[in-house]
Order: C-alpha cells, then sequence, then structure tokens
C-alpha cells in the first residue's frame, strides 16, 4: 500500500487547488481558471476525475439510519447519569452512615431513575401525539391561516352551494370526518389502532410530511395549529380550512394567489369567478359519470331534431347519404352532422375546405333552446329511470345566481349531448372478434385466390381492410373535396 | 467563551437545532429527545470511522450525548449547533483512541515493543492491497465486503483528515465549519481535505484498477 501523505507534508498545489473546486470553495475569478485549465489540460481533467471517483466511492459507506432502541438508552443513560452522580454525592456526605442507607439511596436512585426515563418517555410521545393532530389536518394549517378569509368562505353561501355540488357531481373527495384529533392525547393511541388502514396510510404520509419540514416550518404549522384551537369558532374554521386546502388545489394558480392576497370586494370578486371556473369544470365531469340509459335517450332526442332538419333540406339529406355512401359509414356522418348542430365547431373546423361553397353539414341550423329544454321534459318523463341525471341537474344549478340558472341549464343539456355522441361514437368501434381464418372462409373465393397469391404480411393486411366493416375509403379527417 | 448577544441572536433565530439546545439548557428532555433522534445516527456514522473500532461507535455516539447533557448548562448559542456537537464527538473519538492505545501497549508489553501507533484501519487494509496484487480473485467486491474495504480506507488516513473528510463529505459543512468544528484554519482544512482526498484515491485505486471495486456505487 502506499504510504498516505501525513497532515505536515506539503500537497501538491494542483491537488489542493482541484478539490477546493470540487468543494465549490473557490472564489468565481479561481473557479473560471480552473475550468479553463480543465478544457486545456488533459492530464488535469484526468486527475480532477479520479479524485472525484474517489470520494463518489464513499456512498458505499453505511447511511446513518435511525435507531430508537438507541436513542431510547441513550436517554435512559443519559437519567441514570443524573441520578447517580446525585447518588455519589449524597453517598459522599453520608460515608459515616450505615450500609442500610446507602442502599436505600441507591434503590431510590433507581426509582427516580426509572420515573425520570417513563416521564421522559411520556413527554416525547406526547408530543408526538399533539403533533399527529397537527398532521391530520396539515394542509388546512398550511393554506388556511387566514382565517377572516375562512370566515368569509364559511359564510359564503354560493361557496357552500359550489362544494356541495362539487362533492356530489365532481369528485370532489374531502371529508371533514377527524381520525385521532377529536379524541383526547391521551386516547390517540389507542384511536390508531382502531383506525383502518386507509385511513392509517393517510394518515402515515401526512406524519411524514410534517417529520420532514425543518423545524422553522414545523413550528409555524403548530402555532397556527393553536391558533385556530384557541378561537370561539375552532371546529367550524378547521371544517372550512380543510375543504378550502382540498379546493384551492382545483383552481388556476393565477386565481388561487389573487385570492390570497386580495381582500373585501376584491377577493370575494376572485372568489366568485374561481366559483365559477369550478362549476365550470364539475359540468364537464357531470356528464361523463351519466348512465349509459341516460345516455342513450339524449342521442335517440338528438337523431329525432337530425331528421326534422334532414326533411327540411333536401340538400342536406343529399350530403349526408353521399358522404355516408364516400366513407362507408352513414353513423359517423350523422354524428358529424350532430355535433355541428350543437355548435361543436371543432370537428369540421380542422376539415374545412378553405375556399369554396359551405358544406350543407357545416350550416345545418344549430340546436335551439326549446329543443335542449325538451330534453329536459324526455328525462322527467321517465324520472325513476333518469333519477340520477336530474339530481346531478338540480345539484349544479343550486350554487347559481337564480337568474342564470337557465342559461346554465342550457350549457349543461348541450354538455351531455355531447357526451352522448362520444359515447355513440365509442360504441360504434367494438372490436371485432373474429378470427383471420374466420374473416379468410368469408370472402369471395375470386378474392381468396387474388390473396392466395400476395406475401404473408401484405396478405394479412388485406384481410383485415377486406374484412373490416368500418374501414373508409379514404382517411376519416380528409373531407373530398367540394362539388 | 463568553458570546455576544448579537452572535447568539443571530444563531438563535438561524439554527432550529440551537433553540432545541437552549431548551435543553432548560432542562426540557423532549427537546433532548429530539436532537439525540436527529443527529445520534449521524455520530454514529463518523464514530464508525473516527472511533478506534467500528463496533464501539455506537457506545461512543452515546458518550458524546452524555457530554452533551452534563455540558448543557454552560451551553451558550456561539456556533451552528451541529458545531459544537462534532467538536465534542471529535474529543470523545481522540479520548477513545488513547484509550485504546493504552490498552494495547499494556496488553502487548509482554509479547513485542510496539510501535506507538494506533492499530490502524491502514494496516488492515495493507495487507488486503497485499494481497489484492496477487492472490485477490478478479470478482467485484458485493455491498457490505466493498463498504469494509472503504471504510478500512477512509481509517488508514490520519485522524484530522479523517475527521475533515467525514464533515465535509456526510455533514456537507464549509471549509469555514470544519475550521471552527476542529479549532484550525480555513487554510489548513483545505490542505488537509487536499491530503485526504489524494490518500483515499491512492489507497483505493489498486482496487479499482484490480475491478475489485466500481468507480461508480451502486
Amino acid at each position: 500500500m502506499s504510504t498516505t501523505i501525513a497532515d505536515d507534508r506539503p500537497v501538491d498545489p494542483d491537488d489542493e487547488l482541484l478539490v477546493a473546486y470540487l468543494d465549490g470553495e473557490l472564489d468565481s475569478a479561481a473557479r473560471d481558471d480552473v475550468e479553463q485549465r480543465l478544457m486545456d489540460e488533459e492530464s488535469l481533467r484526468s486527475r480532477l476525475q479520479t479524485l472525484q471517483a474517489s470520494w463518489d466511492l464513499l456512498e458505499a459507506l453505511p447511511e446513518a439510519t435511525t435507531n430508537d432502541k438507541l436513542v431510547e438508552s441513550t436517554l435512559e443513560l443519559v437519567v441514570e447519569d443524573i441520578v447517580s452522580k446525585s447518588s455519589i454525592r449524597a453517598a459522599h456526605v453520608e460515608s459515616s452512615r450505615w450500609p442500610l442507607i446507602l442502599t436505600a439511596i441507591a434503590a431510590l436512585s433507581a426509582i427516580v431513575a426509572f420515573a425520570t426515563v417513563r416521564w421522559m418517555k411520556a413527554q416525547t410521545l406526547r408530543r408526538e401525539l399533539n403533533d399527529l393532530a397537527v398532521a391530520e389536518h396539515l394542509d388546512a394549517y398550511l393554506y388556511g391561516q387566514d382565517l377572516q378569509l375562512m370566515r368569509d368562505l364559511w359564510a359564503d353561501a354560493q361557496w357552500n352551494n359550489m362544494i356541495k355540488a362539487a362533492r356530489e357531481v365532481g369528485g370532489f373527495s374531502q371529508d371533514n370526518v377527524s381520525l385521532i384529533s377529536d379524541a383526547p392525547v391521551d386516547q390517540r393511541a389507542e384511536a390508531i389502532t382502531e383506525l383502518s388502514l386507509e385511513d392509517r396510510a393517510i394518515l402515515e404520509t401526512r406524519w411524514d410530511r410534517l417529520r420532514r419540514m425543518d423545524s422553522t416550518s414545523r413550528e409555524a404549522v403548530r402555532k397556527t395549529a393553536q391558533a385556530v384551537a384557541a378561537q370561539p369558532d375552532a371546529d367550524v374554521l378547521l371544517g372550512t380550512m380543510n375543504t378550502y386546502a382540498v379546493w384551492r388545489d382545483t383552481i388556476p394558480d393565477e386565481l388561487r394567489e389573487r385570492i390570497e392576497k386580495s381582500n373585501g370586494e376584491l377577493r370575494k370578486k376572485v372568489i366568485n369567478e374561481a366559483i365559477g371556473k369550478t362549476l365550470e369544470e364539475i359540468t364537464r365531469q357531470s356528464a361523463k359519470t351519466l348512465k349509459e340509459e341516460t345516455t342513450e335517450v339524449i342521442y335517440a332526442a338528438l337523431e329525432l331534431f337530425l331528421n326534422n332538419r334532414v326533411s327540411d333540406s333536401q340538400e342536406l339529406a343529399e350530403k349526408i347519404e353521399e358522404l355516408g355512401k364516400q366513407f362507408n359509414n352513414a353513423d359517423a356522418v350523422r354524428r358529424l352532422a350532430m355535433r355541428r348542430m350543437l355548435g361543436d365547431v371543432f370537428w369540421s373546423a380542422g376539415s374545412r375546405v378553405p375556399s369554396g361553397p359551405p358544406s350543407p353539414i357545416d350550416t345545418i341550423r344549430t340546436i335551439t333552446d326549446d329543443e335542449l329544454l325538451s330534453i329536459y321534459d324526455i328525462l322527467l318523463a321517465d324520472m325513476s329511470k333518469h333519477a340520477d341525471a336530474l339530481e346531478k341537474l338540480e345539484t349544479l344549478l343550486e350554487p347559481a345566481p337564480f337568474v342564470m340558472r337557465d342559461s346554465l341549464k342550457l350549457v349543461i343539456l348541450r354538455l351531455w349531448s355531447q357526451e352522448a355522441i362520444n359515447r355513440n361514437s365509442m360504441s360504434s368501434f367494438r372490436l371485432d372478434e373474429r378470427s383471420l381464418l374466420d374473416r379468410y372462409k368469408e370472402l369471395d373465393p375470386d378474392v381468396r385466390d387474388a390473396l392466395d397469391l400476395l406475401p404473408p404480411e401484405k396478405m394479412k393486411a388485406e384481410l383485415y381492410r377486406l374484412t373490416n366493416p368500418r374501414r373508409f375509403s379514404r382517411p376519416f379527417s380528409r373531407r373530398p373535396p367540394s362539388r | 467563551m463568553a458570546v455576544s448577544e448579537s452572535t447568539a441572536m443571530r444563531y438563535q433565530q438561524s439554527d432550529p437545532d440551537v433553540r432545541l439546545m437552549l431548551r435543553v439548557r432548560e432542562d426540557d428532555a423532549s427537546a433532548f429527545a429530539e436532537l439525540v433522534r436527529k443527529y445520534e445516527p449521524r455520530l454514529v456514522r463518523l464514530m464508525r470511522t473516527m472511533g478506534p473500532k467500528p463496533d464501539i461507535a455506537e457506545d461512543l455516539a452515546q458518550e458524546t450525548f452524555l457530554r452533551v447533557f452534563r455540558a448543557r448548562k454552560r451551553y451558550e448559542a456561539g456556533a451552528k449547533f451541529s458545531t459544537w456537537l462534532f467538536t465534542i464527538a471529535g474529543n470523545v473519538a481522540r479520548n477513545a483512541q488513547r484509550t485504546q492505545i493504552r490498552r494495547h501497549e499494556v496488553s502487548e508489553v509482554d509479547a513485542r515493543t510496539g510501535s506507538g501507533e494506533a492499530p490502524s484501519g491502514g494496516q488492515l487494509l495493507a495487507a488486503t492491497v497485499l494481497e489484492a496484487s496477487g492472490l485477490m480473485p478478479s470478482r467485484l467486491a458485493e455491498g457490505t465486503e466493498r463498504a469494509e474495504i472503504v471504510r478500512a480506507a477512509v481509517s488508514a488516513l490520519g485522524e484530522r483528515q479523517r475527521m475533515a473528510l467525514m464533515l465535509s463529505r456526510f455533514e456537507n459543512m464549509s471549509y469555514a465549519e470544519i475550521a471552527e468544528t476542529m479549532d484550525l484554519t480555513t487554510k489548513a482544512v483545505k490542505s488537509l481535505l487536499s491530503r485526504a482526498r489524494v490518500n483515499l484515491k491512492e489507497i483505493l485505486q489498486p482496487y479499482v484498477d484490480a475491478g475489485i471495486i466500481s468507480k461508480e456505487a451502486d
């Protein structure tokens, strides 16, 4: 083995420079110099790499891992030390007394040591159980510190209705059931054992987050928790804080920032704006959770509206028929017409030919408010079958100001109609489960002869093409030129 | 050494562990428990390389905390808590080395005249490296084996180099903080760390060259 360099022997100046460079201890000028030299000198580069490589090997040393037993025994050791010192002092003073007294002191010391260790452990446990209650509502304490904002929200009927709608329709999962924080501190350990595995996992994640915070932030969270607990309306506040913490995550960053940094009338305005955004989102989500039987009824109504338009316009009827033949898929063309009827420009804008007269499908008469409202009446007529959809609709309308409810109802029915078209479209693309052999057997003998002459891969592709009932003669997105 | 009020205030504000230690000074047991929980694993890691034998690392970490607790009433916020703690840890490790040497001398007195040096990781490593030159199988050392080679390499360094290296590598201390912990100048720390790194490179290079340990940690 090479002899190691002793502390007092000179070290190569370049090594010293490179080590200081790796440790980030050079000023910017010296660092620039080193980097320039590293670019110019191959030998210096290689020296740097070997220094760094051996440094990296230190990662092989075992990591520092917490050992609860060691921590515990250290605390016990410290207590024993305190006690033994006091008993030595006592023994020294009383050395002339009977050995019985010494024995009594030793016994007393042991009792004191035991009691002190118990006390220290109990103190630590109590503090941790207090922290656990804080951890349970960690997000509430982190994001709901502005108690005035929380009280304003609690008193805001529109916000509360929106939250109710979000819970019932939009999958807003937050609830205010306490896991352990309502239990007195000395009963919390037991309360933990009674939690479900899922609740325990939730609590553990929050606990981990609290423990991983730096101690300044952790102390700040504890202080917020104490401040909330001292309020006369603590329960209501905490409930609102929890709800707000979840809601703020669902609104755009910019709105969130404006809510938290403004106040008074301005803040109320921003909150209303954010409520609007949430309602928009949950309305969209409400469509996704509609039952199949409801979307089928809505689709049937849309077909009826389309048929009315087709009977009124010969040109439209011909166009739909022509495209249906051309694409070999009449249903897809009818769905396209329905989307246009709903004013869904997305579905035709991409394929619009820049010049020439617009197609009769593009200029189809858009759906009227009465038609949309008639969908509502159809659902209402079979209330038991569509109770879920009707309840959703009412829940979504509740947070809206009264004067806006009719227009919101139309928006919701329009979104649901779009969903009905989407679902019909999806169901038309069901998997064809016929095997390749079955498909082959179904072909005319002449076609089979032609296929037999193709190379295997090409034959397979051609077989799929010929036997796919949904095949299009050309890509669907590309519209044939207008006549 | 008396600490000025402004210095104490500065450390109290910037270092949460200083605040905990001030609570320990007032006999707050839970604050002490928190410090033990936070630093004990790191002290054990340090003691594995700084102490005379890795298997007494936990005892030395406990000894360090015992001293911290005994010194609590004299504690003043004159530095970061970790700086103060690792200074004490360095002293504990040094004393343990001395005690070990004395025991070694006493027990070996009839056998042969001792070199006066502590049985070092270097001696252990030297034997292994000799083995590496001809007899070491050309296989890659695994987990604990590789850790043992690296630990022995670190133990082969001089005591101060080792301490500086551990504080720099694992405690992320700056040169200034290491200097304060070890009661040295920043310049001396710079030289110590250079020597430590060069030595480490030279000790471990034969293993890397022989393919016994890879350059990249797993």
